[in-house]
């Protein structure tokens, strides 16, 4: 009877766990899930670390006594591990007692949260934020405060921009004080609907500062600024026209990119060379141990982004790749189409025993056009080369005799090198352009800083050789789009840099630096002072000033009237040619108005001098006879308003009003042909269990042009015969043009939507999108062509993209 | 629609998938003069237009009749240029010219000449031109040329008052208008649809044999070519070097005023026949 007994009981124990545990486990298995896009940026840790083997790493622990932020601050420090933390929670002030000795990361900090309304979440880059969870020792949960816990949450799973607006004082006075810096995540950029995928720098555009001409060139104007005054770079390293189809897109992969560092206003002293926007893209690292990533197959192309972390979390590392198919679609069915562009990126960091952190950067973009018809052939290439190493290394001791300037230090060094190289070489040679550019650099920086103030001082090194060759021999008509002739030069420049940031008091901050720049056949320093301040007038707002001096010496030789550049020629400053120079000044206000609601206001004004303008009609038998020498200014203001997720909703409102002015050589004054005076931006994200949708309205007005009031035919005077004949074969024509940037080109709208399926609450692998670019097909015209020789005679517009519909296909694992 | 730009519209259309019509009227209309000073020639010719394209000529402006055209001289003397109502070309006779014709005799070098044109309907259009002072033209002897192994070279001394120089390379007409006669039997006497060369240079050219312009070889196998070097004013380099462009927000630099055009000066320097040995119809 009792053996019976037993045996119901271990067949009853045995049914629960047979049925109980994989439910046990289902759960399990949903709190410790890993972090990963689209859906799951944010989970919630585990004491597993969630896979992510940072979070896995065993740290010494501190001992003593401390507040639970301080504690959780350290050991994130200690693992090299990045945390959030909302300071002005009850909780985080609390105190707690370590007791040290070795542990993991994850379960370390999941020990200091133990029983506190505290919740820590890891997300897709390995990064936590802690944030208020429902108190365990109260019986009724606060609705009230839940929803302030998940909306709080949502706004800081965006991007780090809004770190800086939340309800916490730390994240105020620990942001920088320079105004017009914004940090977009790729993963809050893909929320708005995509073109051919998520394209970074085309949906930059989407936010307050930045524009382009037209749909056919993300060749970017900064604040109203001209498209060589800003410059792209990847961890550091400069990148010459990272485009593709001469502009319809941006070199950069998606997933192997993290953020966006945007300098749109004053830069901070460690940039230089360019007058209007610096714009830093980030690597991604793959955070989790094992092979982790994704393959995109779309209309267009197809990629592949493969990386991971070394199971002791020293190492990460993640490649990627992307091409165009359709040449080989066509060469399947026995067709020809010799057009195709490839991207390459690879990113390796480790983490050294003493804690100091490499890093290896290597890059390649390549449009490449090979056209073989008989003996006529045309090989066209163009694209950029770079690789790039750093060091850096925190937690330095300072000396004795160097405490007054802090109590700790870092230094950091980088080194890069970046090919650029547009050629076209037809068979004949009666038409052939190349323009290369290669850029070597070494940079580096020490800080010394304590609770209340740091100072910086760093340097620059660098060199570009410049080359140029362009022969339109063959075609004089097409000289004004590119500089006829040849060049090469070089440029080389030092530069010494120093910053100090100080806390004057809780509320105020001060940052003031200087830079100085040498560069050779330029006569003197280049000396480019920095001051910018902040003002806490309450817990949620801040108010920012900045005035700053811009140097540059690099200049493209392509008019900006050009609606679309296909490649780019550069030129150098040098005694007879002085760099371009330009003051900026900065005024903005953010706002977090509920923790739902950020406001960002920010007013901008340029002062601009020695802007260099290709001059067509420079005579072309005197050298540096075609560049023209301008000034001019631009002013603004910008709104962005945002709203972090909630019912799964998210978007953002950017409004821009720019006013752009230039003065020629001449002394007549335009505006220049990116002066766009109102753009607005609606980007709406909705989230349900299994779809992502995605919208995106916009409405602009008109960029300037110069309207074409008549044609004619120039008549040639022939030697031989004394008589008047017509230009070859009654071409070209000649133009009778208005005022320069008399006219506007229309309102513009248009519509995107898109919609990717994401599976239930985001764990599906394999994940379609569809978008729709302008889907109630708004003509919007991005050129006109004057035609008054045809029957009839009319004006042909161009338009931007209309009805564009593109799908494709995402594998993640 | 040259070439170049129905090329780029039509990519642009594909990509963006549309096109917008908007009618447009006849364009401006403004007085279009072609004229310039040439001291090796006793006549010098000024040409009339309209810059509006007729559609009757599809390939220039309306030619302007009745226009009262005069040059004044350094000297003072106002000389008056009747019109001369001719084709240009025989063999085209939709192309009407709107000629005015004036003998000035001996062209005085280094001084300003006047020119002013008054249409019928009261429009002035106004300029001045200084012949640049240059060496005695310097008249070659025939060359026989082989475009696989000759290269041509000419160089000159610099020219007081000369901008730049223009170098040509012409073919020869025969005297039916005809370049030569292919084995097929067609004709070829559009000037410029058989080679030829333009650049404006310094005090040097050196054109290879093999060199190509406009989409063909400069010096085809067979035909006959002058090459002739000419120093030219600035009004001259500045209107016929540049090209306009709207993308580019380019306009053609014209000397006139109350007009579009050019007067300026163009002075033969160097003067070569050449013959191109080789081909079907050639030596």
């Amino acid at each position: 009877m009792i053996r019976e007994g037993r045996m119901r009981g271990v067949l009853a124990l045995s049914s629960v766990l047979v049925f109980a545990a994989p439910q046990v486990l289902r759960a399990q298995s949903a709190a410790c899930a890993s972090p990963a896009p689209p859906a799951r940026d944010f989970v919630r840790l585990c004491a597993n670390g969630n896979g992510i083997a940072r979070l896995q790493r065993m740290v010494e622990l501190p001992s003593g006594a401390t507040t639970v932020g301080d504690a959780i601050r350290e050991i994130a420090r200690r693992g090299g591990v990045d945390v959030t933390l909302d300071a002005s929670l009850p909780a985080v002030a609390e105190r707690v007692t370590l007791a040290g000795g070795r542990q993991a990361v994850a379960e370390a900090l999941l020990l200091v949260v133990r029983r506190r309304a505290l919740e820590i979440d890891v997300g897709v880059d390995g990064g936590l934020i802690v944030v208020a969870a429902p108190d365990p020792s109260s019986r009724a949960g606060d609705a009230r405060a839940a929803a302030t816990t998940d909306s709080i949450l949502r706004a800081v799973r965006l991007s780090r921009v809004f770190v800086t607006a939340m309800p916490n004082r730390e994240g105020l006075f620990g942001a920088p004080p320079l105004v017009g810096m914004q940090t977009v995540g790729t993963r809050e950029l893909r929320l708005a609907p995509g073109f051919f995928g998520t394209d970074v720098l085309r949906n930059a555009r989407l936010l307050p500062g930045l524009s382009a001409r037209n749909d056919y060139s993300t060749a970017l104007n900064v604040r109203g600024g001209e498209s060589d005054q800003s410059i792209v770079t990847l961890d550091g390293i400069p990148l010459y026209h990272p485009f593709h189809l001469g502009g319809l897109l941006s070199s950069f992969i998606e997933p192997a990119v993290s953020h966006m560092d945007m300098f749109t206003g004053v830069f901070p002293a460690r940039y230089s060379g360019h007058l209007s926007g610096v714009l830093d893209m980030r690597s991604a690292e793959e955070p989790r141990t094992g092979v982790h990533g994704s393959a995109d197959l779309n209309l267009l192309s197809s990629s592949a982004t493969f990386g991971g972390t070394t199971t002791g979390g020293s190492t990460s590392w993640l490649i990627a790749g992307r091409r165009t198919y359709a040449d080989a679609v066509a060469a399947s069915v026995g067709q020809s189409l010799p057009y195709h562009f490839e991207d390459a990126n690879l990113h390796l960091s480790h983490r050294f025993a003493d804690g100091s952190r490499a890093e290896l950067t290597a890059y390649s973009d390549q449009d490449i056009v090979d056209y073989q018809r008989g003996p006529d052939t045309v090989l066209m290439a163009a694209g950029n080369r770079a690789v790039g190493v750093s060091w850096s290394k925190s937690g330095l001791h300072v000396p004795s005799t160097l405490s007054l300037f802090g109590e700790s230090a870092a230094l950091e060094q980088r080194a890069s090198i970046t090919a650029y190289r547009a050629s076209l070489d037809p068979h004949y040679k009666d038409i052939g352009l190349s323009s290369a550019v290669r850029d070597v650099r070494i940079a580096g920086a020490l800080s010394l800083f304590d609770s209340t103030m740091r100072h910086t001082l760093g340097y620059e090194l660098a060199r570009q050789r410049l080359s140029r060759a362009v022969n339109l021999f063959e075609a004089p008509e097409n000289r004004n789009f590119a500089p006829d002739g040849e060049s090469a030069g070089e440029l080389r420049s030092a530069a010494l840099w120093y910053e100090a940031r100080r806390q004057v008091t809780s509320a105020f901050s001060l940052e003031a630096g200087a830079r100085g720049d040498v560069v050779a056949g330029i006569g003197g320093m280049l000396l480019s002072p920095r001051v910018s301040a902040k003002l806490t007038l309450d817990p949620n707002t801040t108010v920012t000033a900045a005035v700053g001096r811009h140097a540059q010496w690099m200049h493209s030789m392509l008019r900006e009237d050009i609606p679309i550049r296909l490649v780019d020629f550069w030129i150098a400053s040098d005694s007879a040619l002085p760099p371009s120079r330009a003051w900026v000044y900065t005024l903005g206000l953010d706002r977090q108005l509920d923790p739902l609601h950020y406001l960002h206001v920010e007013l901008f004004h340029k002062q601009l001098s020695g802007l260099v303008e290709p001059d067509a009609l420079g005579d072309r038998l005197s050298s540096g006879d075609a560049i023209g020498i301008e000034r001019g200014r631009s002013s603004g203001a910008e709104i962005l308003l945002r709203q972090a997720e909630h019912n799964g909703f998210s978007g953002w409102l950017a409004y821009s009003f720019s006013l752009s002015r230039r003065t020629d050589a001449r002394g007549f004054s335009y505006a220049p042909a990116q002066d766009r005076r109102h753009e607005l931006n609606l980007v709406g994200s909705w989230r349900t269990s299994s779809y992502l949708f995605g919208a995106r309205f916009g409405l602009s007005t008109g960029t300037p042009y110069t309207k074409v009031e008549g044609v004619y035919q120039r008549e040639r005077y022939d030697p031989v015969f004394d008589d008047w004949k017509y230009d070859a074969y009654g071409g070209p024509r000649q133009y009778l043009l208005g005022p320069r940037s008399g006219e506007r080109y229309p309102l513009a709208h248009r519509l995107d939507l898109s919609l990717t399926r994401i599976g239930r609450d985001g764990s599906a692998r394999l994940t379609p999108y569809l978008g729709i670019a302008n889907v109630y097909g708004a003509l919007n015209p991005a050129v006109y062509y004057f035609d008054y020789v045809g029957s009839p005679r009319q004006r042909v517009g161009v338009s931007n993209f209309r009805f564009l519909p593109t799908f494709g296909v995402r594998y993640v694992f | 629609m040259s070439s170049r730009s129905k090329w780029a519209v039509l990519a642009l259309s594909l990509l963006g998938g549309c096109l917008d019509h908007t009618p447009l009227g006849p364009g401006a209309d403004v007085v279009l003069v072609h004229a310039v000073l040439n001291p090796t020639r006793s006549v010098q010719h000024v040409d009339v237009r309209h810059s509006t394209i007729g559609q009757v000529d599809p390939k220039g402006g309306i030619p302007v009749h009745g226009a009262t055209v005069t040059l004044t001289a350094p000297d003072g003397t106002v000389h008056v240029a009747p019109e001369v109502f001719t084709p240009s070309n025989p063999g085209d006779t939709l192309n009407f010219g709107a000629r005015y014709d004036v003998a000035l005799g001996e062209l005085t070098v280094g001084a300003s000449y006047h020119l002013r044109v008054v249409t019928a309907d009261g429009t002035i259009t106004e300029g001045d031109a200084i012949v640049p002072a240059t060496p005695p033209l310097n008249a070659m002897a025939e060359r026989r040329f082989d475009p696989a192994k000759d290269t041509l070279r000419f160089a000159w001394p610099r020219a007081s008052g000369a901008r730049a120089y223009e170098v040509r390379i012409i073919p020869q007409l025969d005297s039916s208008n005809v370049i030569f006669t292919d084995p097929s039997g067609r004709a070829y006497y559009e000037p410029y649809a058989w080679g030829g060369f333009l650049a404006y240079v310094d005090t040097s050219v050196t054109i290879a044999g093999t060199a190509r312009q406009n989409g063909a070889p400069v010096f085809q196998a067979g035909a006959r070519y002058v090459a002739i070097v000419s120093a030219v004013d600035n009004h001259y380099y500045d209107y016929f070097s540049h090209e306009s462009d709207p993308y580019t927000d380019t306009p053609l630099p014209s000397s006139l005023r109350g007009g579009i055009g050019v007067f300026g000066a163009i002075v033969p320097i160097v003067w070569q026949s050449i013959v191109v040995e080789g081909g079907p119809g050639g030596p």
